[in-house]
């Protein structure tokens, strides 16, 4: 039977889910290694090699379920892991896709385009 | 040709209850009535542990009769597993409420601590981590029942095994069962808003089958605020069912007690939110209904349907689609063979004004509008003159006695505004000698759902299932259930507006419960 004894303490303040501002960006193709498989193969295993985006961030991006994604022109990368509070390191599988000069923007993973944030960054390797 | 009509009036939000079909308010699947409950315990929570080995970690909440139960059969299990957020909140520990309800009516209840992938990681690989993380603790638990030393020493049947997740950790349950897990049989799927990252990575999405499916979409969500469940419905092959509950003025976070974020402000200007009990008692009476249902054998169908409605939960907001596997499909317009032929071969046609066409109902090009939010081909009708027909020939005069027409409908919105007032739709029979008779969407307990308002550009078409009892065609004069030779719809209302139609399908009544 449900009970009322919720959690008393409600945060009526809007999550801050603005993406912060990138400050840097390091582009390099490297080696992947898909994740060890305890149970099941990742769909990444398929890729031996990736382009690495590490990217520094003036503050911490939010924690939320959506993740954020590289805009790379119109080809997204949404793979990334936490190196630092402010240093994320992004990989991106469809190397072949990411035209040299591309303007490089940021924002949620599904979210509008008309969302997206602008960086002052473009792709060259 | 003889035509009959069941009142045409508009009185959204309807009392369910009211016209021809009247779902009854029939107690609450969560109460605990399956075992004799020792009285004294009756307010007590029943036993758990916190138990750890390594990156293994969780909270299991078991039933009363556990440690001094020797000779019943081993008790079910469900494993459920949170979503992202700050890894310093012990999210795992959330669901308490949920894990106290399904211990209390037999079932073992595992909360799985994903903080390890928290705040950490993005994409597929993270929702693959925790898809292997939960594997691990089933296995972790798989070796408990080995244990003589444990508590759970044979207790467990995990042939009977469900799984809940919430967020991220909705999306890595829908993961798993395409795992083989030895000596596991999955019964149970409840993805609670959950993320579908391989849809936004291009991959396909996975399609639940060979289990029942739920998930539950709520409407204000502010964080996955598309609503991803949706495509997860949209693609699940019923086994024996599949199901979609759709909650106004739920947000994404109030379903967990270490969640204390209003995410829905992010989606504001939107209807009202529930408060954070009304949202557990949806978890509560849906996932109970659930879970008794696949793992004790229990039938609670009918609360999932929408048939029957639980007492806890806020029945007007709630909005339900459902699809079993024991039913003829009409047309669900998946076929690719044009909006002139149905999923049985057979023609279809627009009358008086209709204007129809196949669409994917899903945020592509090729979409009706941006207001699609689920991964499935369905018919728009168009704006037009009022009493537009579209009428769908059945292969041969068939009998309907007994069995039910359902459809899933909605209103369609653009994405941007919720137009004043509600409308509707009639769907009708004709027999072999041409007769015709209606039923009122109004008239089947609650009538067709209007949009859910909120931030405009997130203002979703979200169709739902309606289900339209012979019964009420049958009290018409002039109608030859037996020989039934088309389904009709007919647009009615003098209101300019648009509909979504798909899932048109026959039920006997023996399989709807």
């Amino acid at each position: 039977m449900t009970n009322n004894n919720s959690a008393s303490q409600e945060q009526e303040i809007p999550p801050e889910w603005r993406l912060p501002e990138m400050v840097a960006i390091e582009i390099q193709l490297v080696e992947h290694e898909a994740r060890r498989s305890r149970n099941f193969e990742s769909v990444l295993a398929q890729y031996n090699v990736a382009v690495e985006f590490i990217v520094k961030t003036e503050q911490p991006i939010p924690i939320r379920a959506l993740s954020p994604v590289l805009y790379i022109g119109e080809e997204h990368v949404s793979e990334y892991d936490v190196l630092e509070a402010d240093t994320y390191r992004f990989l991106g599988f469809q190397i072949d896709r990411f035209m040299p000069g591309a303007p490089i923007s940021w924002g949620w993973i599904g979210d509008p385009q008309d969302e997206r944030q602008e960086t002052a960054f473009q792709f060259y390797l | 040709m003889y035509e009959e009509i069941i009142d045409a009036e508009s009185h959204y939000p309807a009392e369910p209850g009211a016209g021809c079909f009247s779902p009854e308010i029939a107690g609450d699947p969560a109460d605990p009535n399956l075992y004799p409950i020792d009285p004294e315990k009756e307010d007590e929570e029943p036993p758990s542990l916190e138990y750890q080995d390594g990156h293994i970690k969780g909270l299991v909440y078991f039933p009363y009769f556990f440690r001094s139960w020797s000779t019943r059969a081993r008790a079910p299990i469900v494993v459920m597993a949170h979503g992202n957020h700050n890894p310093a909140d012990p999210s795992y520990r959330g669901y308490k409420y949920f894990q106290i309800q399904l211990a209390r009516i037999g079932i073992i209840a595992v909360s799985v601590d994903c903080n390890a992938l928290n705040g950490r990681a993005g994409g597929v690989k993270n929702i693959e981590d925790r898809a292997d993380l939960i594997i691990d603790n089933i296995k972790y638990f798989q070796g408990l029942d080995q244990d003589p030393n444990s508590v759970f020493f044979e207790k467990i049947d995990f042939t009977n095994l469900g799984l809940m997740g919430h967020s991220r950790g909705g999306d890595a349950v829908v993961m798993i069962p395409e795992v083989p897990i030895q000596d596991v049989i999955i019964k149970a799927v409840l993805a609670l808003a959950p993320t579908n990252f391989r849809y936004w990575d291009g991959l396909p999405t996975i399609r639940p089958q060979g289990y029942a499916f739920m998930t539950i979409l709520p409407a204000a969500d502010g964080d996955v605020w598309a609503n991803n469940g949706a495509q997860f419905y949209d693609q699940a092959i019923p086994g024996p069912y599949k199901s979609q509950v759709y909650a106004h003025n739920a947000n994404h976070n109030f379903f967990n007690r270490e969640w204390l974020h209003d995410d829905s402000i992010s989606a504001m200007p939107h209807g009202p939110l529930f408060s954070r009990y009304d949202h557990e008692c949806i978890l509560s009476a849906f996932g109970c209904a659930l879970f008794r249902t696949s793992l004790l054998g229990e039938n609670l169908t009918d609360f999932i349907s929408g048939s029957m409605l639980a007492a806890s939960v806020q029945n007007r907001s709630i909005f339900l689609s459902f699809e079993k596997d024991e039913a003829l499909t009409v047309d669900n317009h998946e076929d690719n063979n044009a909006i002139d032929i149905n999923s049985l071969g057979h023609p279809t046609s627009q009358i008086d004004g209709m204007v129809a066409g196949e669409y994917e109902f899903e945020r592509v090009p090729g979409a009706y509008n941006s207001s699609f939010y689920g991964q499935s081909v369905g018919m728009v009708a168009e704006k037009g003159p009022q009493n537009r027909i579209f009428r769908t020939q059945l292969p041969a005069p068939s009998d309907l006695i007994e069995k039910d027409v359902w459809i899933r409908a909605a209103e369609v919105t653009d994405g941007k505004s919720v137009p004043v007032g509600a409308t509707g739709f009639q769907l009708g029979l004709e027999d072999v000698n041409g007769n015709r008779s209606w039923v009122d969407s109004n008239d089947i307990g609650g009538g067709l759902p209007r949009p859910y308002q909120r931030k405009p550009g997130t203002i979703k078409t979200m169709l739902n299932t309606l289900y339209f009892k012979s019964d009420c065609f049958e009290q018409k004069m002039g109608l030859d259930l037996k020989n039934v030779q088309a389904i009709l719809v007919r647009c009615n209302r003098n209101d300019d507006r648009e509909f979504a139609f798909d899932d048109l399908q026959i039920v006997e009544r023996r399989y709807q419960s």
